[in-house]
């Protein structure tokens, strides 16, 4: 009965198709596997699916989780390098039967390019500075566990602390630690929204790459929009209870991850888990949402308000609408097969009908 | 009369907040004609009886806007308007006053104002700014060629008169700030009371382009609605709103007061917030968590209207009620707290422990990122 009317409510029905398991995507695009596993590799897929959805973030993250419980294979075109620091007990040793972006590499040359690495983006607002942040982002720790995930690319918007941060750099860059990772430093841009924007996944053409961002209201509904995965950090020193509970809010609604400054290399970890679970890698273009706002999804609620001084008007609103509802509760019934037909619905049709033309 | 009184701290309001600074500049004008006490007794006693029979009706009149406002009264999510196209406002004079503060409140008011945005020519939009915001007024206008770009396209560059005739008029209105920036304490509510002198200007000044002929004149005489969301001077112009139909001044049914809470105020109320909900000067008390609704009695979920547009969740977690959804009624709900959660129909909101039934459920729909 409502299968046929939820497009009429949405805005735009997801262009992506969906796909109803993992392992039918892989079926579906992957013409040949690697390796020697090729019979057992779809009941593989299905224990990785099923794994994937029962496995998900959890509301109150302890760290108790293994660092990855989804086959991280599947983001790390690298992966088969094999790096030791990195746990991952269901690693498939054919690296590609199990990942989606292989599959584009696998694909006929004139079709999708190559899928360039992940970005990350960090930034530390516009009004104050968030040293803490930059000094742990500078560590060994976290720069190989980016590498190993499969990031290229670090941009990092320092604020006042640009200066030191180069410094910092530099040093590093004498060893070999960002041998694979390109990294720049800038400290105050009027738009962040390239920088985001390049960080959001995009099927066929980009992985999806995370922003750390401090936890400010502006920024956090910026990334949001974007749709590029999210990683909070409250900032510890001026904290207020207000900013560690946006960010503990927003991780249980599930769409970004709170991390603490002092663990950001799990937070990497976690900001995996969620791209495996929201296939943030194959998010469709971004487009700006529609404007005006489609009548279905408008916040009409001042506009009801307005009503309310007006009270005849409203009257007649609240009457049609109480004459809409009534109308559908009547075809609800005739849907059902009670009493279709029967004199009595059809007495009471009629009023309602007569009642819509007139007010029309 | 009992009724008020119970409402007191909370949806009513702090009453006798308002009879004691009624009581004192009384005392204090009486003291100054220096009347004999008798005199001052009856004078004190009618202007007091005077103002809780007046509030009484304000309380009253909400009520019964609020009974009406929201159909399914009771419990639960309620669909406001018809996605078919209504346009619930018509031709009907609109006018609404937003009070713009600083930064992050001025983008989660553009926000707000685009989501709920529909181009009517009936409309008229006042934005009170605050002197030496220029960032505010700057975006402002930015806004409104963004709006006239959106309903007219290449004709926005047209006549005043045609752009009115399709989306209405706008205008701004500047008041001094209630408080500075580490401005001392002390000197707070000097400075508010100047920014309350200013805000009763606002309030009264009939906009000029509606001043043409006196049938429009009455029409826009006042605001139906003062929109705010955060900053001081909102609770400034919410309050002088209030005070002015206290005294008769306005009529009832007009400076209708709607608060909505910060996106970023997920557990707890931001301080304006706090003012208004004890002083209960909101006829409708807004919040974009439905966290809050289960803490404070009275509040409305509006969902996240302060977020942009893309930022919101996607449909996948706003799915059409079924028995509305065949008329191609409106998803977006509007729910009422009663002091518990949110108990809303389509059970994706607020459902305590579901967990992993949930989460399955988002997943069912493709994720509920793939929307974005």
């Amino acid at each position: 009965m409502t299968t046929s009317t939820t497009s009429t409510s949405k805005v735009d029905p997801p262009p992506s198709p969906t796909y109803s398991s993992v392992e039918t995507l892989i079926d579906k695009e992957n013409p040949h596997h690697d390796g020697s596993q090729q019979e057992s590799s779809p009941g593989r897929m299905k224990k990785n699916a099923s794994r994937s959805i029962n496995g998900m973030l959890p509301d109150n993250d302890n760290g108790t989780m293994p660092a990855a419980t989804t086959n991280t294979d599947a983001t790390c075109p690298d992966s088969d390098k094999g790096h030791d620091n990195v746990q991952h007990p269901n690693l498939d040793k054919s690296g590609s039967t199990s990942s989606p972006n292989s599959t584009h590499q696998m694909a006929a040359p004139d079709e999708a390019p190559v899928l360039s690495g992940r970005n990350c983006f960090v930034t530390i607002g516009s009004i104050a500075s968030f040293l803490p942040l930059l000094e742990q982002v500078i560590t060994s720790p976290f720069l190989t566990r980016l590498q190993v995930a499969g990031f290229k690319k670090l941009t990092v918007q320092c604020g006042p602390n640009l200066a030191w941060f180069e410094a910092q750099l530099e040093t590093l860059r004498s060893g070999d630690l960002l041998a694979d990772l390109q990294v720049e430093c800038f400290s105050y841009a009027p738009d962040l929204k390239p920088y985001m924007l390049e960080c959001r996944g995009e099927k066929g053409k980009r992985l999806a790459g995370c922003v750390i961002a401090h936890a400010g209201a502006g920024t956090i509904l910026e990334v949001k929009r974007y749709g590029a995965p999210l990683i909070v950090v409250p900032n510890p020193t001026l904290m207020d209870n207000h900013q560690l509970e946006l960010a503990v809010e927003i991780q249980r609604q599930g769409w970004a991850v709170h991390g603490k400054i002092d663990n950001l290399p799990h937070a990497i970890d976690k900001i995996l888990q969620l791209i495996q679970k929201g296939r943030l890698d194959h998010l469709p273009p971004y487009r700006p949402a529609p404007f005006p706002v489609p009548e279905a999804e408008r916040f009409k609620l001042l506009d009801w308000v307005v009503l309310t001084c007006y009270p005849e008007e409203f009257e007649r609103k609240k009457h049609l609408l109480q004459l809409e509802s009534l109308d559908k509760r009547q075809v609800q019934r005739q849907e059902a097969g009670v009493g279709a037909g029967s004199p009595t619905l059809d007495a009471n049709l009629e009023p309602a009908d007569a009642a819509r033309m007139q007010l029309d | 009369m009992l009724e008020s009184i119970d409402e007191m701290g909370g949806e009513g309001g702090l009453l006798g907040v308002f009879l004691a600074l009624l009581f004192a500049f009384v005392a204090a004008a009486a003291a100054a004609v220096k009347l004999s006490r008798p005199a001052l007794a009856t004078l004190v006693v009618a202007v007091c009886s005077g103002v809780l029979y007046r509030h009484q009706t304000l309380v009253a009149s909400r009520r019964r806007a609020r009974g009406n406002l929201f159909p399914a009264l009771g419990r639960g999510a309620v669909s406001v308007g018809s996605s078919r196209g209504d346009d619930i406002l018509g031709r009907v004079p609109a006018y609404f006053l937003f009070v713009l503060g600083s930064g992050g409140h001025t983008t989660e008011m553009f926000e707000t104002i685009k989501n709920s945005f529909l181009p009517s020519p009936g409309q008229h939009r006042r934005y009170v700014i605050t002197s030496g915001d220029g960032d505010s007024l700057r975006r402002l206008l930015g806004l409104e060629s963004f709006l006239d770009w959106a309903s007219l396209g290449s004709l926005a560059s047209s006549s005043e008169a045609f752009v009115r005739a399709r989306v209405g008029t706008r205008d701004t209105f500047t008041i001094p700030r209630a408080r500075r920036v580490h401005q001392p304490l002390w000197t707070a509510p000097f400075t508010s009371l100047m920014a309350g002198v200013q805000a009763v200007k606002a309030i009264t000044t009939v906009p000029g382009q509606r001043a043409g002929n006196k049938e429009e004149r009455e029409g826009y005489r006042w605001p139906h609605v003062i929109v705010t969301n955060g900053p001081g001077t909102g609770f400034i112009v919410g309050l002088v709103g209030y005070l002015l139909k206290l005294f008769g001044i306005v009529p009832v049914d007009r400076c209708k007061v709607v608060y909505i809470e910060s996106w970023a105020r997920i557990n707890s109320l931001s301080l304006t917030g706090r003012m208004f909900y004890w002083t209960g000067i909101a006829d409708v008390f807004g919040v974009q968590h439905e966290v809050l609704c289960g803490k404070y009695k009275g509040v409305v979920y509006v969902g996240e209207v302060g977020a942009a547009k893309g930022a919101r969740r996607g449909p996948a977690l706003f799915p059409p009620e079924p028995e509305f959804a065949r008329l191609g009624f409106t998803t977006s709900v509007v729910r009422r707290g009663f002091g518990r959660t949110c108990t809303g129909d389509d059970g994706f909101y607020a459902r305590e422990g579901v967990g992993e039934e949930e989460k399955l459920r988002v997943d069912d729909v493709g994720g509920d990122f793939s929307t974005f």
